[in-house]
């Protein structure tokens, strides 16, 4: 048997090499990988962003006529029009303040506000939702269109006191009266 | 008194949590196993505790203790017992406490049962599932005591968990008379166990971080953990899966959309650590068979931990708007800060580890096609789906608002656009990776295991054309999920006609053997073929969903795929036990001329409801093919003569529910115990000599 130097080292360089080939492809698989799913990433970000913005900024004009946003508002509740036959349905909401501890107080102001900005949301082939009140907080996507309206792709409401109930103390008093 | 009862002893169980962290740490080093031992009790007593305060609140809800805020704000008496029950999770602090509780049942039984085969682990074990138990019981009692209650003194409303001097509770018969009731949307079964399946999820995974936190700690850096932890691992992933697939459920009967998952960041929040968890336990199986992986698997469970923290907080502080989200509460900052302050810790406990060479693998990568390979690509997609999930629900909200002034959100469109070809790669590795062997394999190999099960999907999608479902994109995506299901399902079918062949066993006796010989593998293919299941059941009633609307006269009919609905009549004013008033429609199914059930959509009223007072509710025939959805819409008040309906026909909806079903016998074949050289009890490792049992 050959035990020279050379011998020997002849197998170890191989495995050497062979680990060093298999090292590249993983180098080069986790390449193509990492960039498919960047690719994905940035593609469906760029398709899917909706700017959340305040009815105040989609009138100021600051978005483009027909550019899918996100808004909400507060439900003026006796605007709500349904039609539960072609399932058309129009309400209009108030600009409100999102900022705040205190979501019901915020939708109560802006519904009063009489100098609140206010715009009417129209959504077709919309079963009328539970929660669709006076009041509720609705936030919407959708679009402004050429004709003024806002045309609503889905709606999803909050009632304030469906999650901050009144104390039982403040609702035996206003059963008695006292207020 | 119950307040007083359920006050104390949730604090007593805070105390008890400090005590326990603190013993157990003076234990572990300052070598004195009386506190260890002490620690341990006191784990016991923290659920013990909680135990109290948990069955306090039930108590008061099921007895109708309304000086109770929380009683009084969830429950009334008209409502039935099964809602007085579910009650006790039906808003922020009383699901906080029971969660909590859960946290302390997790701790005291992990603890009972590892205390002697792991006893170097539990020192620090205790100190990390008691700094969190303890964390959060303290954050349910500062900012939403669930035994406060209220007082009427003149005019003025006093809160506080003890009455304060000169003030007079209100009389009994005024509360009950105001009670509010519990959310008519909570009143379904999906929530009735949805919740405590999310939360047995959710807090599962405390016990395998506890474990790994404390391998870190204590620099026991075998496979140790991932043994004593593995168990606890399984049962929380499928119950998240299972808490996921019922919270689909609830919103497919009550929200009335038709569908069942929407993107919704809450739901993506219960998606994430459900997500990571399953690259979890995917790859703890290569650190058990080659110990590679090592630092990834502790950074895949601090991760899923930190997900399920996170979860938890984006749900509850109010930080997305969701329909399913509690109010905005002042929870929300240190909750923030805990999740901060756990995850950072894990990660510098990891890097500290990692540079002084702890966590060295055992064996390199070798080739590219073998199945250690094929499990970290695998892992690779499961954090890729994890980073667009979170990317898209809370990354480009709060980075927008953080740094660009202004808010952008990401739709459902994006998550239809990003995820369906991460998925189809997962389907497309569930299929070949079993195929793989360890350290090297070769296509031909895989190749040839191939053959049958990928005729088999052929098979599959000529049925689906068949059937009507005639996109090619979704015809590709029944194929890729089909394989995955038919590889699992025909290995199966060759092990046991091996046992046949060799043993003359019969089919299910071939079965029972290579289940309790194998359950990891055999366990595996059946949650596939669960996961499988479902898969399709996604892709057929999401691509294939049908939907019109009519307005019908008594008589009436209308028409949708091949089915015929009758409007046959309306009860009005129906009142049910809990008081709620239904009015409900009568509609017949009809298919070819033959009549397959009879439906009744409604309209529930809830008149002690002051915010959502009317709920509609569903009706469906189901069948495996499909779902015949039935909304009524409106109704002539006075002549009941027209009524308006949707209706939707979602096909093979219903294998998104059986396949969970699959998933669960797959998890209990997966958790029957393997007899292996490093678990038999002739090697279990006995305790330290001088830390043992006895020496206390």
């Amino acid at each position: 048997m050959d035990w020279t130097k050379e011998s020997i080292q002849q197998p170890t360089a191989k495995l050497k090499a062979q680990g060093n080939r298999e090292r590249i492809k993983f180098a080069v698989g986790g390449l193509l990988l990492v960039s498919a799913v960047a690719f994905l990433l940035v593609s469906g970000t760029l398709g899917g962003v909706r700017f959340f913005i305040t009815i105040d900024e989609l009138l100021s004009g600051a978005h483009p006529v027909g550019e899918t946003v996100r808004i909400t508002g507060a439900v003026i509740g006796e605007s709500i029009q349904y039609d539960p036959q072609t399932l058309d349905l129009s309400f209009t909401i108030a600009h409100m303040s999102v900022d705040t501890p205190d979501l019901a107080r915020a939708l109560h102001e802006a519904v009063l506000d009489p100098n609140a900005p206010r715009l009417t949301v129209y959504m077709t082939n919309q079963v009328k939702p539970d929660l669709l009140r006076n009041e509720a907080q609705a936030i919407l996507t959708g679009s402004l269109q050429a004709d003024g309206r806002f045309y609503g792709d889905s709606v999803l409401l909050k009632c304030p006191s469906r999650f901050d109930d009144p104390h039982p103390g403040e609702a035996v008093l206003a059963a008695e009266g006292n207020p | 008194m119950l307040a007083e009862v359920g006050f104390i002893s949730t604090w007593l169980s805070i105390a008890l949590a400090v005590y326990a962290a603190a013993a157990a740490a003076i234990g572990h080093y300052r070598r004195q196993p009386a506190w260890t031992h002490s620690a341990r009790n006191a784990v016991f007593l923290v659920f013990g505790a909680l135990s109290v305060s948990v069955g306090t609140l039930l108590v008061a809800l099921i007895t109708e203790q309304y000086q109770l805020a929380y009683v009084w704000s969830v429950s009334n008496p008209s409502m039935p017992m099964v809602y007085r029950v579910t009650a006790l999770w039906g808003s922020q602090a009383g699901s906080l406490l029971f969660w909590c509780w859960m946290m302390s049942a997790f701790s005291a039984l992990s603890v009972a049962t590892n205390w002697r085969s792991n006893y170097r682990l539990m020192p620090h074990v205790i100190i990390f599932q008691m700094v969190l138990t303890g964390f959060f019981t303290l954050l349910l009692m500062g900012v939403e005591n669930p035994f406060a209650r209220y007082w009427v003194a003149g005019a003025d409303v006093l809160q506080s968990a003890l009455q304060p001097a000169g003030t007079a509770a209100p009389a009994l018969d005024a509360l009950s008379s105001t009670a509010k009731g519990l959310n008519p949307l909570l009143r379904h079964f999906g929530m009735v166990i949805h919740p405590p399946l999310l939360y047995l999820g959710f807090v599962g995974f405390l016990v395998p971080c506890a474990f790994a936190f404390a391998a870190l700690a204590t620099g026991d850096l075998s496979t140790q953990w991932i043994k004593a932890s593995r168990r606890w691992s399984l049962v929380a992933w499928v119950f998240l899966g299972l808490g996921l697939v019922l919270g689909g459920r609830w919103a497919y009967d009550v929200l009335g959309w038709g569908g069942y998952w929407g993107w919704d960041p809450v739901e993506n929040a219960a998606f994430l650590p459900w997500l990571i968890g399953t690259a979890y336990l995917h790859s703890i199986m290569i650190q058990e068979k080659r110990g590679m992986f090592k630092t990834w698997n502790m950074a895949l469970i601090v991760a899923t931990f930190s997900a399920v923290i996170f979860g938890t907080f984006a749900t509850r502080s109010g930080l997305v708007e969701s329909v399913h989200s509690f109010a905005r509460s002042d929870i929300g900052f240190p909750m923030l800060a805990m999740w901060f302050s756990v995850t950072f810790t894990l990660i510098v406990l990891i890097v500290w580890r990692q540079n002084a060479g702890h966590l060295r693998d055992d064996h390199p990568m070798t080739g590219i096609l073998s199945r250690e390979s094929l499990f970290l690509l695998n892992n690779f997609i499961f954090i890729a789906l994890f980073i667009a999930v979170f990317w898209g629900s809370f990354g480009a909200p709060i980075l927008s608002e953080q740094f660009f002034d202004t808010k952008i959100t990401l739709g459902a469109e994006y998550f239809l656009n990003v995820t369906p070809p991460l998925f189809l790669a997962l389907f497309v590795l569930m299929g070949v990776a079993p195929l793989a062997g360890w350290g090297v394999s070769a296509w031909r190999r895989i190749g040839q295991g191939l053959i049958v099960p990928l005729l088999l999907s052929i098979a599959t999608v000529i049925g689906f054309v068949l059937l009507g479902h005639r996109t090619p994109i979704t015809l590709v995506g029944y194929g890729i999920v089909a394989l995955a299901g038919w590889v699992a399902a025909y290995e199966t079918y060759r092990a046991v006609r091996a046992r046949q062949f060799n043993l003359g066993e019969g089919v299910l006796t071939a079965l029972g053997a290579l289940a309790r010989r194998n359950p990891r593998r055999y366990g595996g293919y059946l949650t596939h073929i669960g996961v499988v299941i479902i898969g399709i059941g996604i892709i057929g009633s999401t691509a294939y969903q049908r939907e019109t609307q009519a307005t019908l006269p008594v008589g009436g009919e209308v028409s949708l795929d091949g089915y015929t609905l009758r409007y046959a009549g309306f009860e009005g004013g129906q009142i049910a036990e809990d008081g709620r008033i239904m009015d409900i429609a009568i509609v017949e199914v009809y298919r070819g001329g033959q009549l397959l059930s009879t439906l009744r959509p409604r309209r529930d009223f809830f008149p002690q409801q002051t915010d959502m007072n009317s709920m509609t509710i569903a009706a469906a025939h189901s069948t495996l093919e499909n779902d015949v959805y039935l909304l009524l819409l409106d109704w002539d008040e006075i002549s009941q003569d027209n009524a308006t309906f949707k209706v939707y026909i979602n096909p093979l909806i219903n294998l998104v529910w059986w396949g969970a079903l699959v998933l669960i016998a797959g998890m209990a074949v997966g958790l029957y115990p393997t007899v292996t050289p490093e678990t038999s009890p002739r090697r279990t490792v006995k305790p330290v000599s001088g830390l043992a049992e006895g020496s206390a």
